[in-house]
């Protein structure tokens, strides 16, 4: 559904106002957009929302759209925040702009690269997406320092991510390699892992280094 | 020889004997592992020979 | 100094057949057993040197096999023809530049899937390859059965299952290295899409390589800047339309071209060792594997810690070596034949007073030196070294060090350091010189102060555990108060010095039921150099204690002492002791032990003096060897510092024990 970027403004002020703050309507005063605009008649057409003496509710698939929305605005706000690394006012303003082109597909490839993230940077939710619950029932957790691995969990090395050429060495001499499986034996008071028929311990700092795939 | 510390196994040679400049008195005969640094003590001399002893006459039996 | 000696005999008379020789190079993972089959293919005749324009050491060494010489070459640690360290670009040089006649790429027949892709870069890469796979008999005692045979046909390579640990395969590859064919090669196919892409590259490739140009293709695909240069140089004008094609090709596959790549080569690899690596389907879970697990888990690793001090420390060196042992050898031996016995016979050869003193008075070098050596210290040393060598051939220290690890991290020393630590229990001088061993400076100074301070030697821990364990109480109050020594003054000193974090890594050798033969063995040889090491230093210390009883000096000291003494609520006695103890912390030790049988001294003094006694200065020796490995000024520090620390504790702990009326 292709929505004006205003239109889309006012489905997220309805969406926090009636999902988040609990209330049964969006008082078209506090959205923040001109009463008199025409993106309410957008929606109106649209079937997305309907007005009753400047109260807006949600009718039909309105919710379902405010809710993507929404998504799509705090997804924004995460990647440039943790990708981009804009913070603060400039973030806010920047996320606002950026989430109008998250659409047809580019929230999902954002949402996978950001590791499907629960919330946005102000602490609130994000809405999930279809790849969120298929990740959460693949029990896929994309790629995870070695730190987060249960004992006796396996995977496959991903990447080692250190700029301590010694300590790239010393991985490395313990066969340590992207490809290689990793299985985890324990966790405390040290790593233990198996790499092949060998077992090798290491500290805290070096297992964050390492990067497994699931 | 095998290290006690790592397990690795390595020769003699390769091992470091960092005791050549040590003040102490008689120095001493470790062999420290080129892997781990841990120091193994050296066989003695007459239990290498008595080894090689064996081994010799296994070997040429063999061929 | 050796090297150099063998160095000139290989240049004297070796220099004219290597330049004929043929070269071989060993290549490989680090700790695969590449160094042991160098030293069992070449002998004596080695040098090592750095390679030019790098710290990197390589090993050269000569072989003559069937009557024909060779040079062998051993390389720095390799995982791919694509080098990411300092010592893989070294490795691929001597590959690339000094065209080595046969290549050897040495394996773990137990990670024979991790590192084949590494054998089939260098095949297709065109160099004359033989592998061998190594550590056969490991493999084998845990299940795995490699069909060496069929792996050579797939390969279209020699390929010689060894053990050369135990000299297993080596005549095999001595053959292998005089009748080396190198024209037998396999071809190994990607998919399509990558062998498209790289005979594109191939074909436009014109120069004269070492490697194949398949090989250089994949390379310059990897954007591996040291290739492109020489693909540079080769290629003159031709360059800019092979650079041209190769940027296109890493755009298109930028994405995931290093994942891609190996994963075809795994795909590789699975298809060659499909019915030829047979592993058992299900690990066995050994008993030692389950042990190794109880060792390692905080709940059952430390009661086992615990259950292990206190029979193999307390039980059999503290009761049996130090109390049994020291008993029979010390009263029924010298106090009841010996020294009787040779007070006479002195006494009949030597006409002087003074003269015989020097043999069997007071401070005699038979009657205390010898005494002290063979009576105490002998039977302390040898039941602790036993225990020890057992405890290390088990495989047990890799264990300790990683349970202690995050306790050490507080006091600014990494797990590693268990070992200097264990080892002062052994010989604190021994210890210090292995604290070079760790990582950082800061480590070594931290654990060169640890030890000086709170480890006492195995001597010195026998003969106190021997004395206090007659006294209840007496060991769990020094027990306690030198661990909380140890951790405090570690925890302030980690805080003190600046410096890294340091970092924690080790391999877990498999645990074993020790050897008795390694045990033995080692025991022996640990008592011997320990005892070579102290007979001359104790009776050296009989003789100036004596020189110091004729002229009046040893009593001067012993005033002057006493102030300190009585301060600390001891007996003026107790100051030989301390004299004795600057000389060697056993011989100190040794001392109090006397001055207890005389009865000189109750369960409090005792326990002050021992404490005082174990942290109080380091021997001489291990002095000597702080100020060589640390510098004179640190070591002085320490020193300083020790040695006020211990009056101070034994001062506080005096008055505590007073005050609180424990003991």
């Amino acid at each position: 559904m292709k929505l004006s970027d205003k239109a889309e403004e006012i489905l997220e002020a309805m969406w926090i106002a009636i999902e988040e703050n609990g209330k049964e309507f969006a008082d078209i005063k506090e959205i923040g957009i001109d009463p008199e605009d025409q993106s309410y008649a957008e929606l109106t057409g649209l079937g997305l929302i309907a007005l009753k003496e400047r109260r807006a509710y949600f009718i039909k698939e309105g919710k379902e759209e405010g809710r993507q929305t929404i998504r799509r605005h705090r997804l924004a706000e995460r990647l440039l925040m943790d990708v981009l690394d804009i913070r603060g006012e400039e973030g806010d303003r920047r996320a606002c702009q950026f989430e109008h082109l998250l659409k047809e597909g580019i929230d999902t490839k954002v949402c996978i690269m950001l590791n499907h993230p629960a919330t946005c940077p102000h602490g609130k939710n994000i809405p999930q997406g279809e790849c969120c619950s298929e990740a959460r029932n693949s029990g896929n957790l994309g790629v995870l320092p070695l730190t987060e691995l249960k004992a006796n969990e396996e995977g496959e090395i991903a990447f080692i991510q250190t700029k301590d050429s010694n300590k790239m060495h010393k991985l490395m001499a313990m066969g340590v390699l992207p490809g290689n499986r990793i299985l985890l034996l324990q966790n405390f008071p040290s790593y233990i892992f198996r790499i092949g028929y060998s077992e090798f311990a290491i500290d805290t700092d070096m297992a964050r280094e390492i990067f497994v795939r699931q | 020889m095998h290290c006690g510390f790592c397990g690795h196994d390595f020769n003699e040679k390769e091992g470091i004997q960092g005791c050549k400049n040590c003040p102490m008195a008689a120095g001493c005969k470790m062999i420290k592992c080129p892997k781990c640094n841990y120091e193994n003590p050296a066989e003695p001399f007459w239990l290498k020979r008595l080894k090689v002893f064996f081994t010799k006459g296994a070997s040429k039996s063999l061929l | 100094m050796s090297l150099f000696r063998k160095n000139r005999s290989y240049h004297a008379g070796q220099s004219a057949s290597v330049s004929a020789a043929k070269k071989v190079a060993l290549v490989g993972n680090p700790n695969v057993g590449k160094s042991v089959l160098f030293n069992v293919l070449t002998g004596s005749y080695v040098t090592v040197s750095n390679y030019p324009g790098t710290s990197v050491e390589v090993t050269r060494g000569v072989s003559t096999i069937k009557g024909q010489p060779f040079e062998i070459i051993d390389t720095p640690g390799m995982y791919s023809l694509l080098p990411i360290t300092e010592e893989e670009r070294v490795a691929r040089n001597i590959l690339l530049k000094e065209s080595p006649d046969v290549v050897i790429h040495v394996l773990d027949a137990r990670n024979l899937e991790r590192m084949l892709p590494m054998t089939i870069q260098l095949i297709e890469a065109g160099l004359p390859t033989i592998l061998v796979v190594n550590i056969m008999d490991e493999a084998e005692r845990i299940g795995i059965s490699i069909d060496i045979p069929r792996l050579s046909a797939r390969l279209g390579i020699p390929v010689i299952g060894a053990a050369t640990t135990t000299k297993r395969g080596v005549s095999e590859i001595r053959r292998s290295i005089a009748e080396f064919d190198p024209r037998q090669q396999v071809n190994f196919n990607y998919t399509s899409k990558l062998e498209n892409d790289l005979s594109e590259i191939a074909s436009l490739l014109r120069g004269e390589y070492r490697l194949s140009h398949k090989a250089v293709a994949l390379l310059l695909l990897q954007r591996d800047n040291e290739v492109a240069e020489l693909v540079k140089r080769l290629e003159g004008s031709g360059y800019q339309d092979i650079a041209v094609k190769v940027k296109e090709k890493t755009f298109d596959r930028r994405e995931s071209f290093h994942l891609d790549l190996s994963m075809e080569r795994r795909a590789i690899v699975t298809d060659l060792i499909r019915d030829v690596f047979k592993a058992p389907d299900k690990r066995k879970v050994t008993f030692s594997e389950k042990l190794s697990r109880w060792t390692v888990r905080p709940l059952t690793g430390i009661p086992l810690l615990l259950i292990i001090l206190y029979f193999g420390l307390y039980q059999f060196v503290g009761v049996f070596g130090a109390g049994t042992v020291v008993d029979f050898l010390e009263k029924k031996v010298f106090e009841g034949i010996f020294t009787p016995w040779i007070t006479e016979v002195v006494k009949h050869l030597i006409p002087w007073e003074t003269i015989q003193e020097l043999f069997v008075g007071e401070y005699g070098i038979i009657t205390l030196g010898i005494r002290y050596a063979v009576g105490i210290i002998l039977p302390i040393v040898a039941t602790f070294f036993l225990f020890f060598s057992i405890l290390e051939d088990s495989g047990y220290f890799p264990r300790l060090a990683l349970l202690v690890d995050r306790l050490f991290k507080r006091i600014g020393l990494s797990g590693r350091a268990v070992i200097p630590m264990v080892l002062g229990f052994g010989c604190d001088t021994m210890a210090t010189m292995v604290t070079r061993t760790l990582e950082t400076v800061r480590e070594r100074i931290i654990a060169t102060f640890l030890l000086a301070l709170a480890i006492p030697c195995s001597a010195q821990l026998g003969v106190i555990l021997a004395l206090l364990s007659k006294e209840k109480g007496a060991l769990f109050v020094w027990g306690g108060f030198m661990l909380l020594l140890f951790l405090s003054v570690g925890f302030l000193a980690s805080k003190v010095m600046p410096g890294d974090r340091p970092i924690f890594y080790m391999e877990l050798p498999p645990m074993r039921l020790p050897q008795w033969s390694n045990v033995l063995t080692k025991t022996y040889t640990r008592m011997q150099w320990y005892f070579i090491e102290i007979l001359p230093l104790f009776i050296l210390i009989s003789i100036l204690l004596w020189f110091g009883k004729i002229t009046h000096l040893f009593e001067k000291m012993v005033e002057w002492f006493s102030p300190v003494m009585a301060s600390l609520g001891l007996p003026k006695e107790t100051a030989v002791a301390f004299i004795f103890g600057f000389f060697r912390r056993d011989y100190g030790a040794a001392g109090l032990f006397d001055l207890q049988t005389q009865g000189l001294l109750d369960a409090r003094q005792l326990t002050v003096a021992a404490v005082t006694l174990t942290i109080f200065i380091p021997c001489v020796a291990q002095f000597l060897i702080m100020k060589k490995e640390r510098g004179l000024k640190i070591a002085l520090l320490i020193g300083v510092m020790v040695s006020c620390i211990a009056f101070g504790s034994g001062y506080l702990l005096n008055k505590l024990l007073m005050i609180t009326e424990i003991l």
